[in-house]
């Protein structure tokens, strides 16, 4: 069902991207990498949000394992789809670099903070894979999980905070996209949302079965 | 604008393979597990 219904908005955003969205004046079609870049980078934050809970839960709940287990698979899980997106918002904002600023890459607060954010959940992917015993494994991956999604609100504000040249579409003051575009992003924002929890529902069940196959490992 | 539309697909290009791929390696461990358990229940 929700796999379906993703699929269809996903076709939905991309006749939106290509055929509805008017073509941005000073650069080209190159600038409808922009409707997908920014649901990237949106879910990618959504991502290190949920384990930045997940992490915070798992704390909580000491004296309930089944419980902690499961904030534990949560924050594991979206850690992972959080690289995923973060390594495509990388890429995606790379190559937009590339005909903006005829640079693929360049050491501009928002792209620092960013690059910075994706090394932080990477380094949490290793840290879980390296220790062996769960307890121990679940338990620093919540307390790096909590401390590492400080930098996501910086990655925000990077480009409010410091002079930077990435642009900023979202300001408290005015919108700086036209309303056709504004429209298209934000049924891209959906689709990427969904997108997000239709990986989140199979990644999750991944670690259940793994768990599973665990249990029945053990009592044979 | 054909440098830009060139630039356009690739994002686009990378987006799509990095999905698919990452759908296509959820998809196999699941049905990795799922024939493990599967065996294991006989």
């Amino acid at each position: 069902m929700l796999g379906g219904i993703t699929f269809l908005l996903m076709i939905v955003s991309l006749y939106l991207v290509f055929v509805y969205a008017p073509t941005e004046e000073l650069m080209g079609n190159v600038q409808r990498i922009f409707y997908f870049h920014v649901p990237l980078a949106w879910v990618a934050f959504l991502a290190f949000f949920v384990v930045f809970l997940g992490s915070i839960f798992y704390l909580l709940k000491k004296e309930q394992r089944e419980e902690q287990f499961k904030w534990d698979i949560l924050a594991s899980s979206s850690a992972e789809i959080g690289v995923v997106f973060s390594t495509l918002v990388l890429i995606t904002g790379s190559i937009w670099g590339k005909v903006a600023w005829n640079t693929w890459w360049t050491w501009d607060p928002r792209l620092t903070t960013t690059l910075v954010l994706w090394l932080l959940y990477v380094a949490y992917l290793i840290l879980r894979s390296y220790i062996p015993e769960y307890s121990n494994r679940a338990r620093f991956a919540a307390v790096y999980g909590i401390i590492a999604f400080i930098d996501v609100p910086i990655v925000w504000v990077s480009i409010r905070w410091w002079r930077t040249i990435h642009p900023v579409v979202f300001s408290a003051k005015k919108m700086t996209i036209e309303p056709e575009m504004f429209y298209v992003l934000i049924v891209c924002l959906l689709t990427f949302t969904l997108i997000y929890f239709y990986l989140l529902k199979e990644r999750i069940n991944i670690e259940k079965m793994r768990n599973e196959l665990m249990k029945l490992k053990e009592g044979k | 604008m054909n440098q830009g539309l060139t630039y356009l697909f690739l994002a686009y290009t990378v987006i799509w393979i990095a999905i698919f791929f990452y759908l296509l390696s959820l998809s196999r461990k699941i049905s990795t597990l799922r024939k493990e358990i599967d065996s294991l229940k006989k």
